[in-house]
């Protein structure tokens, strides 16, 4: 299996060739030491003959292939397309960092020749081997990454379990950053998730702790209460590379870097060890560092992007060092040290969660900003809105009167945290949970409340989502005198959810009678045969209408994409979609 | 207020508040019949309308009822509609029989004559039918027994009148029926 590609390598492929023999380690791990000679351009950074070493692990199958760049004599630092360079722990001689050549489509296009990875080992190894020398080449001209390719971060490496920052910025927010004079302050951090290693920026101060910026967080993010993590930011002219494509590895590369943009480490790690130790905090305290980047490389920066070192452990109140006495000055000193020493980094994962960039996976680009309010947030209103909320409907009022009780979770979205808990509240601190920037409110009242002055309007909002399957409700909308045109859509299943019926009318007012005459119409002539109400339970003779959460989660679906259609300007209408005989979805207009 | 008369091409002076509270007024005065005697005549235009020329129809049918109406503080509808047919009949017989139509002021304006555009043979025939119905309206207001007057009303305002029952009311018996459940609000079919 090895030979073809050895006798291959001992003539060389491109500019790799292997001189030695395979080496089995143990049982089925070998490695076979590569040299890649290339002529470097001007000014580039690859050496002109660097080790590395071809390892073939048969542990797993399919077999993995690895060609890694060698402790000494390879290029020592991470190119483009390249893992992180490090050392890990282990007597071999080489360290991590794999230049990422596996898949053709997703990075690389074809510019290492665009055939698919092969089969079998033989044919994977001279495969694998061809992409590295063409790899080599490029990386010697300097020419991994062209004008036109998506703009790609410097790989992290290093840390194991390193933590998750997100961060808010628009393509708008890069003139603040550029045209303020601010060059540096303090972040608010807050928790996230329950792994406590997820955070987010909920806002930009001064170093004098004046607000600078606070972005459209949702309520989530925006209403929680800021952790005790020592945070500050800089904000650089470039992105904080020392070379190649390396980020700095060590607390010394990286206080060189900051002088070329006239940044001090080791005083503000004095500074901000000062001012902790003052509060008295004495957890490890996060630096982020934001720099302008673009969309593709080339092209003008875009939006300003932020990488964080976290883990920084500065000298706490109660330290003692053996021969310095315990003062302030002293502990200064150790600060500014740490900012000299080669302990390395801990980079964190930076993620900008602002709503164009989180939502990318999804087919249509999000929704123009739409206020919608939900009244009624049973099994099918409270689904819909899920939906509606991951999509980027993210402004979402929601009104119910009703206790999720447990039997209500065969159906629902929430879940058994919230029994007893009011429907509406319940569901839109749910729905903050799903996206950062989901800004839902619920209100344990009815729709509408009738005060002295008449109905309440509810002028705020573009969308009136009715999911209460109730005619009263409708009927009640005709009473408001809304100011200005709205969305009215109404959602509800048949007896039995074998169907969803819809309403859609855009107006200054509601056509009740129409609208429930219409439904009611379809709903009787959709109502199954033979199916009973259910009751509630032994005790409770309440009756239930009966339905599969498969059928209310398929509706829901249906229901939030016709509102989704809906707010993208479909045609107003009224009918029904509905299951035939073979599980196929019909839909009647009525 | 002013409106076009597409006819004349001319611009025409109305005062519909005036008519309004003219309406009103006479409504007061009539012990509240003169509307009802108005849509009763209405209706019974409409009835025999195959008899009747087009016109006179609509507002000035309406006014030369309420110039002939007499005011009364205990006047009944059906009295009103005996009198108004009789005064018909008694004024106007002899003007139409010489091809003359009688000049009627508006109540808003008073120059304008309501009847202007009524032809005398128009006229002539409408006054000519009243006259025959007068005297069966008459007949049915002065019968004393209840079916009887009631099918002479009959012939006057058509199968839609109601006719009085053996109990001596005007609707059909069994009308009311006990439900045999109570009564449940309705729900809806639709759930969410």
């Amino acid at each position: 299996m090895l030979h073809p590609v050895t006798s291959l390598l001992r003539t060389g492929v491109g500019p790799v060739t292997a001189l030695e023999g395979w080496k089995e380690w143990r049982r089925g791990f070998f490695s076979l030491p590569l040299v890649a000679r290339v002529t470097s351009s001007p000014g580039q950074s690859f050496p002109a003959e660097s080790g590395w070493h071809f390892i073939v692990s048969s542990g797993s199958y399919p077999a993995d292939i690895f060609i890694l760049p060698d402790r000494v004599a390879g290029p020592g630092l991470t190119f483009p397309h390249q893992a992180a360079v490090y050392h890990r722990d282990g007597k071999e001689p080489w360290l991590n960092g794999e230049p990422c050549l596996t898949n053709p489509t997703a990075v690389f296009g074809d510019r290492y020749g665009s055939f698919p990875e092969p089969i079998t080992l033989a044919d994977r190894l001279i495969w694998k081997v061809e992409r590295f020398s063409r790899w080599c080449e490029l990386a010697a001209a300097g020419r991994l990454h062209s004008p036109g390719d998506y703009f790609e971060l410097p790989p992290l490496g290093g840390h194991a379990d390193p933590i998750i920052i997100g961060f808010h910025e628009t393509e708008g927010d890069l003139v603040r950053w550029t045209q303020g004079s601010a060059r540096a302050g303090v972040v608010r951090l807050v928790s996230v998730s329950s792994s406590s290693k997820a955070f987010a920026a909920q806002s930009w101060r001064t170093t004098e702790d004046v607000l600078l910026h606070a972005p459209e967080w949702g309520a989530l993010i925006k209403n929680q209460s800021t952790g005790e993590i020592p945070a500050i930011w800089f904000l650089l002219k470039d992105i904080p590379i020392i070379g190649a494509w390396q980020l700095p590895r060590t607390y010394r590369e990286l206080s060189e870097r900051l002088a070329a943009e006239a940044i001090n480490l080791a005083d503000t790690l004095a500074v901000l060890g000062r001012s902790m130790r003052k509060r008295n905090i004495s957890r490890p305290a996060v630096i982020m560092f934001g720099f302008p980047v673009p969309r593709f490389f080339g092209d003008a920066p875009s939006r300003i992007h932020w990488l964080a070192i976290s883990d920084v452990r500065l000298t706490r109140k109660d330290s003692i060092r053996d021969g310095f006495r315990p003062t302030e000055a002293n502990r200064q000193r150790f600060d500014r040290e740490l900012a000299r020493s080669g302990k390395a980094l801990s980079w964190a994962t930076c993620e900008n969660w602002a709503p164009d960039q989180i939502r990318t996976r999804l087919r249509s680009a999000p929704v123009s900003q739409t206020k919608m309010l939900l009244i009624g947030a049973g099994a099918l209103g409270s689904q819909v809105a899920e939906t509606l909320m991951r999509t980027g409907v993210r402004d979402i009022d929601v009104r119910d009167r009703d206790e999720l009780a447990a039997g209500n979770l065969c159906r629902h979205a929430l879940d058994l945290t919230m029994i007893g808990v009011n429907k509406a509240a319940a569901l839109a601190a749910q729905l903050n949970r799903l996206q950062p920037d989901g800004r839902a409110r619920g209100y344990d009242r009815a729709f509408p409340i009738i005060g002295p002055d008449g109905p309440e309007t509810a002028d705020d909002y573009d969308v009136i989502l009715d999911c209460t399957g109730e005619n009263k409700l409708l009927r009640s909308l005709l009473m408001i005198p809304w100011k200005s045109e709205k969305l009215f859509i109404s959602l509800s299943v048949n007896w039995g959810a074998q169907g969803l019926m819809f309403w859609s009318s855009r107006g200054a007012s509601f056509p009740a009678v129409n609208a429930t005459e219409r439904l009611e119409a379809l709903a009787k002539k959709f109502r199954p045969e033979g199916l009973d109400e259910r009751i509630e339970g032994i005790g409770c003779w309440h009756p239930v209408f009966p339905a599969d959460a498969a059928d209310i989660r398929i509706w829901a679906g249906m229901g939030a994409r016709y509102v989704l259609d809906q707010i993208g300007g479909g045609p107003e209408g009224c009918g029904i979609y509905f299951f035939n005989d073979d599980r196929t979805i019909g839909l009647e207009h009525g | 207020m002013w409106l076009p008369d597409r006819d004349t091409k001319k611009w025409g002076r109305t005062h519909p508040l005036l008519q309004i509270s003219w309406t009103a007024e006479k409504n007061r005065k009539t012990n509240k019949t003169y509307l009802h005697i108005v849509r009763a005549i209405k209706w019974w235009r409409l009835e025999i309308a195959e008899k009747l020329p087009k016109y006179p129809k609509g507002y000035p049918l309406e006014h030369m009822v309420g110039h002939l109406l007499v005011d009364g503080a205990d006047l009944s509808t059906a009295q009103g509609i005996v009198q108004v047919f009789e005064s018909f009949r008694d004024k106007w017989l002899l003007v139409a029989k010489n091809h003359q139509v009688p000049v009627l002021c508006d109540h808003g304006v008073a120059e304008h004559n309501v009847l202007a555009r009524l032809s005398p043979e128009d006229f002539e025939g409408f006054v000519e039918v009243v006259s025959e119905f007068a005297a069966l309206a008459r007949q049915a207001f002065n019968s004393t027994a209840p079916a009887e007057s009631g099918r002479l009303w009959q012939q006057i305002f058509g199968s839609r009148f109601p006719l009085p029952g053996p109990s001596g009311g005007d609707r059909p018996v069994g009308h009311f029926v006990k439900p045999t459940v109570a009564a449940v609000p309705p729900t809806s079919d639709r759930f969410a």
